[in-house]
C-alpha cells in the first residue's frame, strides 16, 4: 500500500471540498461531475494521461507537492490550430511539465504524447487547505 | 418460630432538595432543537467530485452541496467498478438531519446514525470526519 499517496489523496480531497465553495474546478462533465486526478510530482506524464483517460479524457489534474498544490485542467485528444504541440517523453515526470508550463508565457501548452495530444490550459496554485 | 420481615427505610429528601425538586418540576420542559435539513435542491450548487484511487476499479466520489457558500449537504461514497457497473461499498452523508453511515452500499436497513445535526455549521464539522471514514474503509478492506 503506498501509504504517502494514500495520505495526499485524503489531504487533497479536503483542500477540494473547502476550495470549491469558492471556485469550482475548471473541468466540470455535461453530467455535472468533476473528475480529479491526484498526483505526485515524481508521477510519469504517460501514467497520469491514462488515468485521466479513464474519466472519459477530460479531468482537472492536482500535483501534490509538499507545501502546495498545482491544478491543472487536462483535455485529452484536443487539437488546437494554432499552437505547435510540443512533444513529451512518455516517462517525464508531471513535475518537469509544470516547471516547463510555468516557464511558457501563458501557462498553457499544447503536447504530445506517443502521438497523443493533451492541452493543459489552465493552471492554478492551491494552497492546502486546514 | 421466628419471624423475618422485610423494612424498607424511605430517606426524605431535604426541605431545601424538596424545593429544588419542586420548582424544577413546575417549569415547562425545554423544546427539542430541531435537526438541520438542507435547503431545496434547486436552491444548492451542486456539484460531484470523484477521484480515482490507488487500486484500479476504485474510486471515492463526493457530492457536495452549496448553499451561499455554505456547505450544506455532503456525501462521500466508495464505489467499485464490478462487471454490472460501479457498485456502493460504503458511504456516508448528512440527509435525513443525521451524519449518518450505509454500511452495505444503500442495501436495505444499513443505515446507522452516528450524529444529529443542527445546523449547517455541524455538516461542515462533519466532513472531515466522514472522509475519514470512507477512505479508511477503503484502506482497510481493499488493502489499498
Amino acid at each position: 500500500m503506498d501509504v504517502d499517496r494514500e495520505k495526499v489523496i485524503r489531504r487533497v480531497m479536503r483542500t477540494v471540498a473547502r476550495e470549491q465553495a469558492r471556485s469550482p474546478l475548471p473541468v466540470r462533465l455535461e453530467d455535472g461531475s468533476s473528475p480529479l486526478v491526484v498526483a505526485l510530482p515524481g508521477d510519469s506524464v504517460a501514467d497520469v494521461f491514462e488515468r485521466v483517460g479513464g474519466f472519459g479524457g477530460s479531468a482537472n489534474l492536482i500535483v501534490a507537492y509538499a507545501e502546495r498544490l498545482k491544478l491543472l485542467s487536462i483535455e485529452l485528444n484536443a487539437s488546437s490550430e494554432t499552437r505547435e504541440p510540443a512533444d513529451v517523453h512518455p516517462v517525464a515526470s508531471i513535475g518537469m511539465l509544470c516547471d516547463w508550463l510555468d516557464c511558457t508565457p501563458d501557462g498553457s501548452a499544447q503536447i504530445r504524447i506517443n502521438d497523443a495530444f493533451a492541452a493543459p490550459p489552465v493552471v492554478r496554485e492551491l494552497a492546502y487547505a486546514f | 418460630m421466628s419471624e423475618v420481615r422485610a423494612s424498607t427505610i424511605a430517606v426524605m429528601a431535604g426541605r431545601g432538595d424538596r424545593i429544588r425538586n419542586g420548582r424544577r418540576g413546575r417549569e415547562p420542559a425545554l423544546p427539542e432543537p430541531d435537526l438541520f435539513h438542507r435547503p431545496e435542491a434547486i436552491l444548492c450548487e451542486k456539484t460531484e467530485v470523484p477521484v480515482d484511487l490507488t487500486k484500479p476499479g476504485h474510486r471515492i466520489v463526493q457530492s457536495l452541496w452549496y448553499f451561499d457558500f455554505r456547505l450544506v449537504y455532503f456525501a462521500i461514497l466508495w464505489i467499485e467498478l464490478t462487471p454490472n457497473g460501479w457498485r456502493e461499498r460504503y458511504s456516508v452523508d448528512t440527509g435525513h438531519g443525521y451524519f449518518h453511515e450505509h454500511t452495505h452500499g444503500h442495501a436495505k436497513a444499513d443505515r446507522k446514525d452516528i450524529k444529529p445535526l443542527y445546523t449547517y455549521v455541524d455538516v461542515q464539522e462533519c466532513f472531515d470526519e466522514g472522509y475519514d471514514l470512507v477512505h479508511g474503509k477503503y484502506v482497510k478492506q481493499s488493502g489499498g
